[in-house]
C-alpha cells in the first residue's frame, strides 16, 4: 500500500474557483481540474518569484515534490490554455497555514490571526461563516 | 475598528486595486462610526520595503483589517505577526462603492 500524502501548506486560499476561455469552445465538458497545491506551486514560483527551495519549506514538503508538483501545474495550464478547456481550482490534498473563514453572505474570505472565536463576518456581519481547514 | 481599501482613485466609486501594498490611495472605513478617509499612498512606486512602510503607515492611522483582492507573501507574513486581519474580497464587488455598502456599521454618529 502507498505511503499517505502529507498535507501541503497553503498560504491563502485563491480568490476565484477557476477560469472559462472567451469564445465558443466554453463548454462545461471540457474542463480541467488544478488542485490547491499545484495553484501554490505555481503562485509561489512564478508569480512570487521564490526558488525552489524556498518554495517547499513554505509548503512544507521537499524540493522534489514541489518539483513534480509543479510540472503537473505547468502541463495542465498549458493543455488549458493550447485546447481551450475550462479550467477549475479545487481539490487537493492540503492544508491551510492560518485560520480562513469563508462568508456565505458577502462571499469574502478572511482570517483570524488572533485566533479569536469568531461568529460572524468581519465585514457585513452574516454569521454564516465556514471555517477552512487549518494545520496544527 | 478600521477597515484599509486599497483604491485607483480618491472619488467615491473608485475601482478596487488589484494590488493592496502598490495602490496609489487607501479607503479607511472606520466601523465604529462609519466614518471615511482617503489617503495616498507614497510608497506605491516604492522598489522595496513597500509591505512593511504601508503596514506602518495604516497601524499609525489604527487600521486594524485589510481588504484586498491579494496580497503578497511579505504582506502576509508581517500582518499574521501584528495581528491584522486580511479580508479577500470577492470579485462581485469592483469599487469603493459596491463595497462600503456591505460593511457593517457598528454604530453611525447622530
Amino acid at each position: 500500500m502507498a505511503r499517505p500524502k502529507h498535507k501541503r501548506v497553503i498560504q491563502q486560499p485563491p480568490k476565484i474557483r477557476g477560469f472559462k476561455p472567451i469564445g465558443h469552445y466554453s463548454s462545461g465538458i471540457n474542463s480541467l481540474e488544478l488542485n490547491l497545491e499545484e495553484y501554490e506551486a505555481i503562485r509561489l514560483l512564478d508569480y512570487e518569484n521564490l526558488t525552489q527551495k524556498e518554495a517547499a519549506e513554505y509548503m512544507q514538503i521537499s524540493r522534489p515534490t514541489l518539483t513534480r508538483i509543479y510540472e503537473t501545474a505547468r502541463t495542465k495550464l498549458s493543455t488549458m490554455l493550447v485546447e481551450a478547456k475550462q479550467l477549475v481550482i479545487e481539490g487537493g490534498q492540503y492544508i491551510f497555514k492560518n485560520s480562513w473563514y469563508e462568508c456565505q453572505g458577502c462571499l469574502c474570505k478572511f482570517n483570524n490571526p488572533s485566533e479569536k472565536n469568531l461568529t460572524e463576518c468581519i465585514i457585513c456581519g452574516d454569521n454564516n461563516i465556514m471555517k477552512l481547514e487549518v494545520v496544527k | 475598528m478600521k477597515i484599509a481599501i486599497p483604491i485607483e482613485s480618491k472619488s467615491e466609486d473608485a475601482k478596487i486595486s488589484q494590488l493592496f501594498a502598490r495602490s496609489s490611495y487607501f479607503a479607511i472605513l472606520d466601523k465604529v462610526t462609519g466614518n471615511k478617509e482617503i489617503i495616498d499612498n507614497p510608497y506605491c512606486n516604492d522598489s522595496m520595503r513597500i509591505a512593511a512602510n504601508v503596514i506602518w503607515m495604516l497601524a499609525q492611522k489604527n487600521v486594524e483589517i485589510f481588504a484586498g483582492y491579494e496580497f503578497g507573501l511579505k504582506m502576509q507574513n508581517e500582518t499574521y505577526a501584528r495581528k491584522i486581519n486580511l479580508v479577500l474580497i470577492s470579485d462581485k464587488y469592483h469599487n469603493l462603492k459596491e463595497l462600503t455598502s456591505i460593511i457593517k456599521v457598528i454604530q453611525k454618529d447622530l
